[in-house]
């Protein structure tokens, strides 16, 4: 049964301002970096989609920190942390919950499944079938979850991170371009340089960071309501409409692109001056710049471009294309 | 040979009717053919796999009864060559009559005759007429002659059906092992490629899947091919004429001797005697067409020799004539070897289509390459790394601005628009004005997609201080202006132009 009362909206927080945004961005870049080393640009860009209040898709192999930096993220920001290790025989309720019957109180009680969480990691989230996927789709769409027929807000500030693997594709069930369309941002995470290997591998023999996921040492910098107070910032940001005209013709650019058979859609717009924004406020800039939407074209637009097959087959990137295509869209200059 | 005997329905056939009745011969008499084979084969399959495997050679246990192949085809051949008379033996008969057949074809099969397409074909031939090496050029011409493509054809597509066989098996054989218990290493088929022994496995694997799918397929294979040799000879020597006609003679003695019987039961005991020796005679029965004919017809005979190599030196034998005419379907009432008059000009036009069909044909076949080539050609184009195809042949419709052109006194203008409270539009006249000096001043485009960051690279790179500091302050300004709404004070707006040049930036 449907109860549309448990969907009350939270009460509206006061934005913050840029320049506390940006300080307290720095301290939880600093508070961060004690768990997560180096990969400053993945931070960045996780930390872009967290203001923005989007989700982020990573795609890197197993192993480079991903679970440690949403953990770390949590641990900073006081969140709650969810984790679901994404299955071929994982079910849409082991994400959302489900109803059991409780015989001492002869009724029903819902036990809420992993999504009800500030800060979400769905690892590999390629490996469970599409029906599943959905069930985190919606939560990631519509803020709430469906246990029994009943929507559940999620607790907010929410946002998810899935992860996939970019070598084992056996047995995945692709997310689709609809579904890829839903996040944010989609960020590559590669191998550490050696300098930042190096200190990690001290710091773990230093007993500083253990080899399981050790967080003990990020202090928190911040409460959610903060966050919360974060993201009204970054959404009541100035964004002049030259500015959006630019993200916006580089969107449907891509559209235009021969190598392009699928472009980018209005959200890819959408995402481009959602992410600018909270980029600017990052740099402690209450304005936007069309430098800003050009920083972060890659990770906003590159999970929502279907090549053409002549393309694939001359190994072309999505990136390649994002970087042809923003030498031929004219920067604003009136 | 006794084709009273022949278990089969002689008649001439299609090739594919023929090779449906060794599929139905095979189907008939299965149980005896593949279990001669398996006791035949199997012994020597694993002789190959135990042979491949002490010389540390695995791929020998896939080659060695690939190769063996001919020497297997005689089980079969030998079962159905008896079935077909209806003495179908079994497989320790076979296996025993394979020291008395000969070898020596067989031989020459496993050695320069291992790739002929036509090995269905010729394997009858070879084994059970055991003709001499003189006339078996001749006899495989007379033999083949229409067959050829259809043998070759059968060859092809029991190869190709084996194949199928093989991986439908493997395939099977790998859904069958659950993905989890894989190693990691063995989920990536590249990277288990490197493990000697799994590519081992992989060919004592294939090997085994191998030998189940020709253990299919070659019976059948023999099978078709020895209905194809049947029907080439029931076509070639009219053995179904000679049936008839030895059937014919069967029912006429028959009919004699019960005509003899009532004489002799009905008639004078005066030609008691005579029916009688005329019984004595008939109680034997012609056993060939010498007897039938009462003329000696064999190899030993010197007549018959004598006429048969007669035969043979006669030029006109083995010899080919190609005619090339039109002949009716439906002869019409005519006289004979006269065509109708109207025949003439419709050969004329039947002609003149042949010609057109001719040349419409070898139009189609030079479209054919043409379209090959240029496919190639586009392939091979498409297959280099050319990002810039992608980029140079299309001007996207986001790219286009309508700059508005920058006019002669480029300080004036921007003071009258100041004045006039148009800030926007006069910052950003001065902003552009600028890049262009400062792109002239580099000697490059101004690119269009050059933001401000670039910009701002660019006047780090400028020599004269002045000019760089002045072109950075106009940017800074620019930017806070446009995207910040923080506009300068008109003092700000003088000291910007003041180190303009008049005329410098006109088109």
């Amino acid at each position: 049964m449907t109860t549309p009362e448990t969907l009350a909206p939270a009460a509206p927080l006061a934005p913050m301002s840029v320049d506390t945004i940006h300080a307290r961005t720095a301290a939880l870049r600093h508070q961060v970096a004690h768990a997560f080393i180096g990969q400053t640009e993945v931070f960045d860009q996780v930390l872009m989609a967290l203001l923005a209040g989007g989700h982020v898709l990573i795609e890197g192999v197993p192993g480079l920190g991903k679970t440690l930096l949403v953990r770390a993220l949590a641990a900073a920001m006081n969140c709650s942390f969810g984790r679901i290790q994404f299955t071929p025989d994982l079910m849409p309720t082991d994400v959302t919950g489900h109803a059991i019957y409780d015989v001492k109180a002869e009724r029903f009680q819902v036990r809420r499944g992993p999504v009800f969480a500030n800060l979400l990691l769905a690892d590999e989230i390629n490996r469970a079938p599409a029906k599943t996927q959905a069930a985190l789709l919606e939560a990631m769409q519509e803020g709430q979850a469906t246990i029994e027929g009943r929507r559940f807000p999620l607790p907010a500030p929410f946002m998810v991170v899935a992860t996939q693997n970019p070598i084992e594709q056996e047995g995945t069930y692709p997310l689709p371009e609809a579904q890829l369309d839903r996040f944010l941002i989609k960020v590559l995470i590669d191998y550490p340089s050696l300098d930042d290997e190096k200190r990690m591998v001290e710091n773990v023999l230093n007993g500083k960071v253990a080899a399981d996921l050790d967080v003990s040492h990020v202090q928190q910098v911040m409460t959610h309501e903060e966050l919360q107070a974060m993201q009204q910032g970054v959404a009541h940001m100035h964004m002049d409409p030259a500015v959006t005209d630019y993200a916006v013709r580089i969107a449907r650019a891509t559209r235009e692109w021969p190598a392009v058979v699928g472009g980018a859609g209005p959200r890819g717009g959408l995402a481009l001056a959602r992410l600018a924004r909270a980029h600017a406020a990052i740099d402690g800039r209450d304005f936007v710049t069309p430098d800003d939407v050009r920083t972060v074209a890659l990770p906003a637009l590159r999970h929502r471009l279907l090549l053409a097959p002549e393309a694939l087959v001359e190994r072309q990137r999505p990136d390649d294309v994002i970087r042809a295509l923003l030498h031929k869209v004219a920067a604003p200059r009136q | 040979m006794q084709l009273e005997r022949i278990g089969v329905a002689l008649r001439p056939r299609t090739s594919q009717e023929a090779m449906d009745l060794g599929m139905a011969m095979l189907r008939a008499h299965a149980r005896p053919v593949w279990m001669a084979w398996f006791v035949f084969t199997l012994p020597i399959f694993l002789a190959c796999q135990g042979a491949a495997w002490l010389l540390g050679m695995p791929w020998l246990g896939l080659l060695l009864p690939w190769w063996l192949r001919p020497l297997f085809d005689r089980i079969p051949l030998y079962v159905l060559s008896r079935a077909v008379f209806e003495q179908t033996p079994t497989w320790r008969a076979t296996l025993r009559a394979q020291w008395k057949w000969p070898w020596k074809r067989t031989l020459a099969a496993l050695s320069y005759l291992r790739v002929d397409t036509n090995r269905s074909l010729r394997l009858p031939m070879e084994v059970l007429e055991g003709v001499d090496s003189k006339q078996r050029r001749a006899r495989w011409r007379v033999l083949s002659r229409p067959l050829v493509g259809v043998a070759s054809g059968l060859t092809w597509t029991c190869i190709a059906f084996e194949l199928a066989i093989a991986l439908s098996l493997c395939i099977f054989a790998i859904w069958m092992v659950p993905n989890e218990t894989l190693p990691d290493s063995m989920r990536d088929v590249k990277q288990a490629l490197t493990i000697p022994a799994f590519k081992h496995a992989l060919v004592w694997i294939a090997s085994g899947v191998t030998y189940v799918s020709m253990s299919i397929v070659e019976p059948l294979y023999v099978a078709t091919g020895f209905a194809l040799y049947l029907n080439r000879r029931t076509q070639l020597e009219a053995w179904d004429i000679d049936l008839a006609f030895r059937r014919l003679r069967q029912r006429l003695v028959e009919a004699g001797v019960a005509m003899v019987l009532l004489v002799c039961v009905m008639g004078a005991p005066s030609i008691a005697h005579a029916a009688d020796k005329h019984a004595d005679d008939k109680q034997v029965p012609p056993q060939n067409i010498a007897e039938v004919f009462h003329q000696p017809v064999n190899d030993k005979d010197a007549l018959f020799a004598s006429k048969a190599a007669d035969v043979y030196r006669d030029p006109r034998f083995g010899q080919e004539h190609k005619v090339l005419r039109w002949v009716l379907k439906h002869p019409a009432d005519q006289e004979p070897g006269k065509p109708p008059s109207w025949f003439a000009g419709l050969a004329g036009f039947g002609n003149l289509g042949a010609g057109l069909l001719n040349l419409i044909f070898w139009g189609l076949l030079a479209t054919v390459v043409v379209a090959l080539i240029v496919f190639a050609v586009r392939h091979l184009r498409g297959s280099m790394p050319s990002m810039e195809r992608f980029e140079k042949p299309k001007v996207l419709r986001s790219s286009v601005v309508h700059d508005i052109p920058l006019p002669e006194d480029l300080p004036t203008a921007v003071r009258e628009l100041w004045r006039e409270g148009h800030r926007r539009e006069a910052l950003a006249l001065l902003y552009r004005g600028s890049v262009v000096r400062a792109a002239t001043a580099l000697r490059i485009q101004p690119p269009i997609d050059a933001t401000e960051a670039d910009w701002l690279q660019h006047a780090r790179t400028l020599d004269d201080p002045a000019r760089r500091e002045r072109l950075i302050r106009i940017v800074r300004t620019w930017q806070l202006a446009a995207y910040a709404d923080r506009y300068p004070g008109d003092a700000d707006i003088d000291v910007l132009l003041s180190g303009w040049p008049a005329q410098q930036v006109a088109p």
